[in-house]
């Protein structure tokens, strides 16, 4: 049975210390930095498992590209109805069906400028076979990388300065047949 | 019964299931036709396969568990806040991984092989007896038939691969910077005590994004421990002035756990979650600003750090869960303490066995001919007399066994069993067995710690101190007299001037243990084991008369000579 997580979740912790003990981590810091949004929506985190099994988090704040691959399987039918008692072509008889038409949407983003940790860190991503788009409601929507090739950024290539990633989503909409 | 398979690898105890590295490989005498190894997997204490190993030129069996248990970690965008399953984007401040990101595993192994080349096979256990032959020199296997029992012992596993690439080479994962003890080392980069990631360790992030970081936490295997007590949040202005300072304990009811509250450190509470545990071994820590609650205005930077590492000498007692029923110790019953005069009426050494009362444990007695000793036993444990060995006693004994007596409340939860223990009851000062029907409880003035389950199940509930015992001190086994039968002499000793004894018969007598033999001077001697009636009489050791005049032993005179 699927499970229901609860959002936002539960908000019954407590502060405070057990004791005051040392300190067992390294530091991880952050850098409080409101980017200006070129992705043209409110914000586009990907979230993705990482290769230590646990979850890691980017996000594309430069060009955004969408759109839609269109598959469409066709045949051709007589436009007149030989079987029938008087057989006739009509003004809206078919010739040509589309049997089946299925989409997939197709999302280019872009990281903008990319530093050189930050481009071995998204190797990771590219990678990766659980990959999440974070939208602005905070729910993750599964998604799939489907570029085949990952470019490094060394010494011999420097001059990359953005990474693009295509994906599609993991979940289309049935189109009717 | 020996162990006839040897392991002669096995995989790091804690390491990701992608690696190379993840195999055991194992060893005995493989000359048998048909031979193969035979072992079971078993993933969280659950059978998930069986299989069969041909040995290699060497006689080696390897064992490769990696495919198989990848396919029983997994982790989903899940999390459990407390019970409550969440989106792991949005833990604050821990959480833990809904599914099984982490497994634990045993092999159980064994072999099998035919008697010959046509008949079927037969399995062994992997235990049995090495046969060494020295006529051809050769050794044998006398293995134990039934399926694989040999176990490699408790590992570790959980979804990951090598991190980066560049370790691709290696066979097995360093888990050592990942374990959070002891102080991080080094810095830009640090290169111990790390999150699960491979981020740059400063980040740009935007006020509207969520971020969480994974760590391992609790033990890992059976030594190796991640002790992380609590999360540290560090807010700083564009200035770089501290805005302010949060932390957050790393306990269940924030996400994260085992610990329930500080009470309690990693070290002791395996007792209650053991170390086989795998559930809380990886945890996420909320750490982005749409994570954490109430996050600080006008923060420009902020940073994230983990802190613990218990090192004191003592550790703290471990606190039980209330209520919890009392495992039976290993020790006998004792329905009660008996103060017990034990005799051995033969002249040869004797011996018997009983249960001493403070020990509780069985112990066999060496008694020297007739002589008697007092023993504090359990009552009616006294077994396996030697011949001329006889006891009696009914006197109570017994040292208080506790240092307070408390009000303790029994319960018999069961719906069908009678439950029976036995106790220390204060109130009447002795061990008394007792038994309770299902579904009813009551309340004994008694040695709380000295509580033992003889059938069924019982909820011990401690309360207040209640009267105390006046201790009966146990009496330390010692000799209490000695027993000889000595010839008498009849009418006078002095016939002629000739010291003479007409045989009068036998009687036995009582003396001290500090008398080693009747016929000394200056001997004693009773006619009751109490030593309150002196003897009275003549008797001979057959070449000297002797007299006993209110008990003490004199000579009399030389048989054959002047008197």
């Amino acid at each position: 049975m699927a499970i229901q997580p609860i959002s936002p979740p539960p908000t019954g912790y407590t502060e405070g210390i057990c004791a005051t003990y040392t300190p067992v981590s390294e530091v991880f810091t952050f850098n409080v930095r409101t980017i200006c949004n070129r992705a043209g929506v409110d914000q586009l985190q990907i979230m993705f498992k990482n290769r230590y099994g646990m979850y890691d988090y980017y996000t594309f704040t430069a060009g955004k590209e969408e759109g839609l691959n269109i598959d469409r399987q066709t045949y051709k039918t007589w436009s007149v109805d030989y079987g029938s008692s008087n057989p006739s072509k009509q003004p809206y008889s078919r010739g040509l069906t589309d049997a089946q038409i299925t989409i997939s949407e197709t999302h280019v983003i872009n990281t903008g400028f990319i530093n050189q940790p930050d481009f071995m860190f998204l190797e990771e991503l590219y990678t990766s076979n659980q990959v999440y788009e974070l939208r602005a409601d905070g729910i993750p929507r599964p998604i799939n990388i489907v570029n085949a090739e990952f470019l490094r950024k060394i010494k011999g290539n420097r001059n990359i300065v953005n990474l693009e990633l295509t994906y599609v989503y993991s979940n289309n909409i049935s189109l009717m047949e | 019964m020996a162990q006839l398979i040897t392991i002669t690898h096995t995989p790091p105890t804690f390491t990701p299931v992608y690696t190379d590295g993840l195999f055991f490989t194992i060893t005995t005498l493989t000359n048998f036709p048909k031979f193969r190894f035979v072992y079971d997997l078993y993933a969280n204490n659950t059978n998930v396969f069986s299989g069969k190993a041909t040995p290699n030129p060497f006689g080696l069996g390897i064992i490769d568990v990696s495919r198989i248990l990848k396919n029983y970690v997994s982790n989903i965008p899940l999390s459990y806040y407390e019970n409550t399953p969440i989106y792991t984007h949005e833990t604050f401040p821990f959480s833990r991984p809904l599914e099984d990101n982490v497994i634990n595993y045993e092999i159980r192994l064994g072999y099998e092989y035919a008697a010959d080349e046509i008949s079927p096979v037969t399995g062994f256990t992997g235990n049995g007896e090495l046969i060494y032959d020295p006529l051809t020199n050769t050794f044998d296997l006398d293995g134990e038939v039934g399926l694989p029992a040999v176990s490699t012992g408790i590992y570790k596993t959980y979804q990951a691969t090598m991190g980066v690439n560049g370790r691709a080479t290696q066979q097995d994962f360093d888990m050592g910077p990942f374990i959070l003890s002891g102080t991080p080392m080094n810095i830009n980069p640090t290169t111990t005590g790390l999150f699960l990631t491979n981020s740059p360790r400063t980040r740009d992030i935007q006020p509207t994004e969520y971020y969480t970081l994974g760590f391992t936490n609790y033990y890992i295997d059976q030594v190796n421990l991640s002790q992380p007590y609590y999360s540290e949040y560090k807010f700083y202005d564009d200035l770089g002035n501290l805005l302010d300072t949060r932390q957050y304990q790393n306990v269940y009811s924030n996400g994260g756990g085992p610990m329930t509250d500080c009470n309690y450190v990693y070290q002791s509470y395996y007792n209650i979650i053991p170390k086989t545990d795998t559930e809380y071994n990886t945890l996420y820590l909320g750490c982005g600003p749409r994570n954490i609650d109430d996050f600080p205005q006008d923060t420009a930077q902020y940073t994230v750090q983990l802190f613990g590492n218990f090192t004191g000498s003592t550790q703290p007692p471990t606190p039980t869960p209330s209520p919890t029923p009392t495992p039976t110790p290993s020790v006998v019953p004792c329905p009660g303490c008996t103060l017990y005069t034990v005799e051995n009426q033969s002249p040869s050494t004797g011996t018997f066995r009983y249960v001493d009362c403070d020990s509780r444990s069985t112990q066999t007695y060496t008694l020297p001919g007739n002589t008697a000793v007092q023993i504090c036993a359990c009552t009616g444990s006294l077994t396996n007399l030697s011949p001329g060995i006889v006891y009696s006693g009914d006197i109570p004994c017994g040292l208080q066994p506790c240092d307070s007596c408390d009000s303790v409340t029994i319960y018999n939860n069961s719906t069908g069993t009678t439950a029976t223990f036995t106790l220390f009851n204060c109130t009447i000062n002795s061990y008394a067995a007792y038994s309770l029907p299902p579904q009813t409880g009551n309340v004994y003035c008694c040695c709380a710690e000295n509580i033992i389950t003889l059938s069924g199940t019982i909820e011990i509930i401690v309360g207040p101190p209640c009267n105390q015992p006046t201790p009966t001190p146990t009496p330390t086994p010692s000799c209490l007299f000695r027993t000889f039968t000595i010839p008498l002499c009849g009418g006078s000793t002095c016939r002629g001037g000739i010291c003479t004894c007409q045989n009068a018969g036998t009687q036995t007598v009582y003396a001290p243990c500090s008398v080693t033999t009747p016929f000394a001077d200056g001997a004693e001697l009773y006619t009751n084991t109490a030593l309150s009636n002196p003897f009275d009489g003549t008797f001979s050791n057959g070449s000297v008369i002797y007299e006993s005049i209110n008990g003490f032993v004199s000579i009399v005179c030389v048989i054959g000579g002047p008197c």
